[in-house]
């Protein structure tokens, strides 16, 4: 991986402006364009859906292209605003149970107006910057500062989303934080530690799970046939039918019989990469997590390129939540992983969702333009 | 390189590893496994539909038609989708499953039924919103496959409880109605506290909805109940119709049925695996560990079962449905109008036209006779020797519903069961995609029907019909009325080509329905003749003793006893009998002394020579239903021995007597245990009046083909011995004679009556004969079966052949068709 290690050659010679990272927004505008082809595919099959593909156009350029000048705010600005922003977003997760709106038995939005905001994905580059703030000083190897002092940070808005019930989000959490802690210097071994100690937690906590949470795991494992067939595991069944009937080449765009004969359920979001597998194919789905990946792997490419060690954590946290979004998302959709509901960044459907991943973006965008003229993060690893 | 680098690289690595799995999966499941998903998929979307064949019309000789299809439309019904959409059906399972779990239902009493008015759902409702939330939730000892569905029609209920127009507030009810998330606490609170507790919505609001929209919901069935009140298919029950609540009931009922006999089923072929299978239901079928895994096992496979839309109505007037089933998204869940094709018979003729569907399902499995590797040859079907995965086994699997899917319709007796071959076509079929709501939505394959053929038959429906008029105006005689079920037949046949005519009989109904096992019986089944044979045994004794029979006669005295046999009656006392003319005078008063040693005479060889003469006796051989058609050259063909009124052997004793001797030929002569179809007898009438015996004919035309008739026999009558017959049959419509009082003299028509003892109290009446006397056109029988004792053939009978002859007389399209008609005498 040595272009991941390479140093970078325009480091001081071209301007402020040369500095923000084109590639990326180009990388993430292709993206964002898939996924807009991927949504106005859904479109006609459902009533319901008609209209997101102009609505999420509208959001990805007014987010895309009016995030980029906030890349230029101070450093230092931004180093103060960070526990504000973090309690901005702890207090709204705190707030949902009491305003929020309830859909599908889930309080996760606020409503406003015809809009809904759902503060959980706005938590998601807050926890990304404040957890890069925490850990921008020194490396340190310790269980107090490298793990259970961020842990204690990740486990507000963690708890807080689980409990409207959506895990999927919840756990999408859990890879930014051991990504952004290894990349400040914390064990291996120790993660791995954590990691186990996570899963033992888990199980130990499955009588506590809701009946719906507790179905989908027992369906995933193949141990209830019932609710297979009835219930919990008709997402599951029918994403998997959606992309093995794609075969290798797919059935073509707004082909897909699973999608356009309404059998896959929320799949202008939590299952749009089952439409894309089925209408594109192996060839297709797999060009897609190619691409997908190679901006994460270009983010992470960024965060060894940036001197300051504030600016590589932030964009070591972007490269997570873009990477476990993947993982997780396909995971479900290919049934590696138990049903939940998270969206794919910048394809799926949802302004909230849009915004989140452009946030992260705009992170990495600052992470790159005020790299080198930051004061804060002066020990470099 | 920097720790920092090491780091990110070993992140990177992760992520690339994870990346690899991922796509390993994909490959796997895009790659290896495509057919498997490709072919969940299309089971799951591509479905058969069935293209019904035009079945060939059936015209009458001048081209009316008798039975024709018309395009039109079914209902068919998923009761699946209804028991999961209405709020009727929800409230009505929820009640059956809390009686099953040994809870008291919703209502108390007897269970819930689709039947029940208005006030008892209502009640119900009430007594759900009511009831404890916590009833529902999982902490109960139902298990959760069952609380689960036991929540699905609760909620269900209350989903569907809420008008569809009245959207926002059903908006904000809706939020909390996904059963699946909604696992219910513990509380005590009563479902409609929590109703308003989640929604904000007040809970007597809820409960003033409920009378207001079961009314609705029960409106919207009671108009299709008024549609579809007579043309209702309940299951299992041909010809029974009612109100669409009463078919609900029974259709539940039904899928009830099956679904336990279909865990029957599978609980024996679990044991006889003896618990290998893992999987969860065999583990349930297998160990039967209680009531509840019993229960949910019938819900899960009454759940398969369900899925099959079942015919409701067949013949549907589209315009009163259209806005009931099709013009509301929500009005009645799970019905479903079909394009059809319905044979609409002629109202004149209904026996025409009756057919039903009929599945053509393969008699053996054929494929599996040439399979190999299962050793299959001694028998196909020992599961023991079926590798069930095995995939010929599973394309034979396949092969059979797709067969099951072309459904043929039949003709089920009469013309419609004998012209088969020709009317019927061959069903084409379409292959559609269907959404997940099972709305179809596209069309990938198309095999077209193949049409069958148009018949045409020797009958005139114009003279069939008038026929059918004068058997019921008949029954309402001089002498005696005849209930209007009193079964009788008319049969009329071209007496030059044979070809017939007329085919009527009545009743064509009983009780209101359809006989359906036995539509065209009164046409062709055996009757015994009585004095309608005299004619016949009359010619023979001509051809064996000349003019001159009669000579050495005993007078008839109003009784004769024959040798060794008990004594015969004659209705009249005729006396000394002078030898000329005598033969004469006895067809005219049919008198059993003369014809009785006119028998004697002849003996057993005479009587039969004289009615195989006539086509009247045949050994043997039954005569093929229905008569007349491409292979039955020789018409009636009668059996020695007594049979009873439909041909059933019947011992010699009978309730004649004792001393009734059955080969008595002086018995025989007079009619006595001989039987024919009507038919058989207007042939034999025919012949007599023309000296040919014609091949009866029925088929004319069939599709576009002329079907030539069969040649006429010679009968080589001397033109004495016919005139002298004719002149009893003259005498018998002429003053004196036995038919003489029904008129049908006047009109220019000969024949014999005939009254046949079939038991002490009943007798068959005929009169048989020919029209116009002076050059016979045609050749009829007109029988009433089973009459009261006292009325004879001279009385309903003649009076039905007067009445027709009458009616037709006047007809000025018949006169155009049959020009003897306007001077028959």
């Amino acid at each position: 991986m040595s272009w991941l290690t390479e140093a970078p050659t325009h480091r001081t010679r071209l301007g402020i402006l040369a500095r923000f990272p084109f590639s990326l927004w180009f990388f993430a505008f292709l993206l964002s364009g898939i996924g807009l082809l991927f949504l106005h595919s859904t479109e006609p099959t459902k009533p319901a859906y008609l209209g997101q593909t102009y609505r999420q156009t509208q959001a990805i350029l007014f987010l895309g292209l009016g995030l980029i000048p906030f890349a230029w705010i101070r450093r230092r600005s931004l180093l103060g605003l960070t526990p504000w922003i973090y309690g901005l977003s702890l207090s709204a997760l705190l707030l949902l149970p009491f305003f929020g709106v309830t859909i599908n038995g889930a309080r996760r939005w606020f409503a406003l107006g015809a809009a809904t905001v759902q503060p959980a994905e706005f938590a998601k580059p807050a926890l990304i910057l404040t957890l890069a703030y925490l850990l921008r000083e020194r490396p340190s190897n310790g269980w107090w500062a490298a793990l259970i002092l961020p842990g204690l940070v990740l486990a507000g808005p963690f708890a807080l989303i689980a409990s409207q019930p959506d895990l999927g989000s919840a756990l999408s959490l859990i890879p930014v934080y051991l990504a952004i802690s290894y990349a400040a210097g914390a064990s291996g071994r120790k993660i791995l530690l954590l990691l186990l100690l996570g899963l033992l937690t888990v199980a130990a906590l499955y009588p506590f799970l809701h009946e719906y949470q507790k179905a989908r795991i027992l369906v995933w494992l193949g141990l209830d046939q019932m609710s297979g067939n009835l219930g919990a595991g008709y997402h599951l069944k029918q994403s998997l039918i959606a992309v093995g009937g794609g075969g290798m080449f797919g059935q073509g765009i707004s082909q897909g019989a699973q999608n356009v004969y309404d059998y896959l359920p929320y799949r202008s979001t939590d299952f749009l990469f089952s439409v894309v597998a089925e209408e594109t194919g192996f060839f297709g789905s797999s060009l897609l997590i190619l691409l997908y990946a190679s901006l994460s792997f270009l983010i992470f490419r960024k965060a060894n390129q940036i001197p300051d060690r504030f600016g590589r954590l932030l964009c070591v946290g972007a490269g997570a939540f873009f990477a476990s979004h993947l993982l997780i998302h396909t995971g479900v959709c290919t049934g590696l992983l138990p049903p939940t509901g998270l969206p794919l960044p910048l394809l799926s459907y949802g302004r909230s969702s849009v915004a989140g991943a452009w946030l992260c973006m705009l992170l990495v965008g600052h992470a790159c333009v005020r790299g080198e003229r930051s004061l804060a993060g002066g020990a470099r690893a | 390189m920097s720790s920092a680098a090491k780091r990110l690289i070993v992140l990177a690595g992760v992520f690339f590893l994870s990346l690899l799995i991922l796509l390993g999966r994909l490959l796997y499941l895009q790659g290896f496994q495509k057919e498997t998903f490709v072919a969940k998929r299309e089971k799951r979307q591509l479905t058969w539909a069935s293209l019904p064949d035009r079945r060939g019309a059936i015209l009458d000789r001048w081209g009316d038609v008798l039975a024709s299809d018309a395009p039109g439309y079914e209902l068919r019904m998923d009761y699946r989708t209804f028991r999961r959409k209405h709020p009727f059906a929800l409230l009505l399972h929820l009640d059956h499953l809390l009686r099953q779990l040994g809870r008291e239902g919703l209502v108390s009493g007897k269970a819930l039924a689709y039947v029940d008015g208005l006030p008892r759902f209502v009640q119900a409702a009430e007594r759900l919103l009511a009831s404890p939330s916590s009833l529902f939730s999982n902490n109960q000892s139902w298990g959760r496959h069952i609380a689960e569905v036991c929540r699905f029609y609760a909620f269900g209920f209350i989903h569907y409880l809420f008008l569809p127009e009245e959207r926002f507030f059903r908006k904000r009810a809706l939020l909390l109605l996904d059963f699946k998330r909604k696992a219910l606490k513990g509380d005590p609170v009563s479902i409609s506290s929590f109703l308003a507790k989640e929604t904000g919505i007040p809970s007597q609001l809820f409960l003033e909805r409920i009378p207001k929209t079961l009314t609705h919901w029960s409106r919207d069935l009671d108009r299709l109940s008024g549609v579809l009140s007579q043309s209702l298919h309940f299951p299992g029950m041909p010809g029974k119709s009612g109100d669409l609540r009463h078919y609900l009931d029974a259709l539940d009922a039904y899928f009830g049925r099956r679904a336990r006999s279909a865990q029957r089923a599978r609980k024996a072929q679990a044991q006889k695996k003896a618990g290998a299978s893992s999987s969860w239901l065999s583990r349930v079928f297998a160990k039967d560990k209680g009531s509840l895994n019993r229960l949910s096992s019938l819900i899960y496979l009454r759940f398969r079962i369900e899925d099959q839309a079942f015919l409701v109505s067949r013949e549907v007037p589209l315009d009163p449905v259209v806005a009931l089933v099709l013009g509301k998204r929500e009005g009645l869940p799970g019905f479903v109008i079909h394009e059809s094709l319905r044979r609409i018979p002629n109202p004149k003729l209904p026996w025409i036209g009756l057919v039903r569907e009929k599945a053509a399902r393969p008699k053996s499995p054929k494929i599996l006779l040439s399979y190999e590797g299962g050793k299959l040859d001694q028998d196909p079907f020992d599961p023991n020797k079926i590798n069930f995965s095995d995939p010929e086994w599973l394309e034979w699997k396949r092969i059979q519903r797709l067969r099951a899917l072309r459904k043929r319709r039949v003709g089920v007796d009469g013309l419609e069961r004998a012209l088969e071959p020709w009317l019927t076509g061959i069903p084409g079929k379409r292959r559609v995609v269907r959404d997940r709501f099972g709305k179809e939505r596209n069309q990938r394959s198309l095999l077209r029907e193949v049409p069958g053929q148009d018949v045409k038959v020797s009958l005139d429906l114009r003279l069939t019909t008038y026929a059918l008029k004068a058997l019921h105006s008949a029954l309402n005689g001089r002498k005696r009325r005849l209930p209007p079920s009193q079964r009788a037949a008319f049969a009329l046949v071209d007496a030059a080509t044979g070809e017939i005519l007329v085919l009527a009989w009545i009743p064509e109904r009983v009780n209101g329905m359809r006989d359906l096992k036995n539509t065209a019986a009164q046409i062709w089944h055996y009757a015994l003749l009585g004095s309608t044979v005299k004619p016949f045994i009359a010619f023979q004794a001509l051809l064996t003793q000349g003019l001159a029979v009669g000579e050495g006669f005993a007078p008839c005295t109003g009784l004769w006893k024959p040798k060794g046999d008990r004594v015969i009656h004659c209705d009249g006392v005729h006396g000394s009998l002078q030898y000329l003319g005598v033969l004469p005078y006895s067809i005219a008063h049919s008198c059993n002394v003369y014809f009785a040693q006119v028998g004697e005479r002849l003996g057993l060889p005479g009587v039969a020579e004289a009615l195989a003469h006539f086509g009247l006796w045949q050994l043997g051989s039954r005569y093929q239903s229905p008569p007349g058609l491409l292979v039955d050259p020789a018409g009636p063909v009668p059996r020695p021995g007594v049979r009873g009124p439909h041909g059933a052997p019947k011992p010699v004793k009978g309730s004649l007597g004792s001393l009734y001797i059955p080969r008595s030929p002086a018995r025989r002569a007079i009619g006595y245990g001989l039987e024919a179809p009507p038919l058989a007898v207007a042939r034999a009438y025919a012949g007599l009046a023309t000296g040919k015996l014609p091949g009866l004919r029925f088929l004319l035309r069939v599709g576009g083909r002329d079907v030539p008739g069969l040649p006429a026999q010679n009968l080589h009558l001397d033109p004495a011995f016919v005139k002298e017959v004719h002149r009893g049959l003259e005498g018998t419509v002429g003053p004196g004679g036995t038919a003489f009082r029904s008129g049908v003299g006047r009109l220019g028509a000969v024949g014999k009556t005939g009254t046949a003892e079939i038991s002490r109290r009943f007798n068959n009446a005929w009169f048989s004969g020919y029209y116009p006397e002076k050059s016979p056109r045609f050749g009829f029988s007109c029988v009433f079966f089973g009459v009261p004792h006292g009325v004879h053939g001279g009385d309903q009978p003649a009076s039905a052949v007067r009445i027709f002859l009458e009616a037709i007389g006047k007809d000025p399209l018949l006169q155009k068709r049959y020009p003897f008609l306007r001077d028959p005498k």
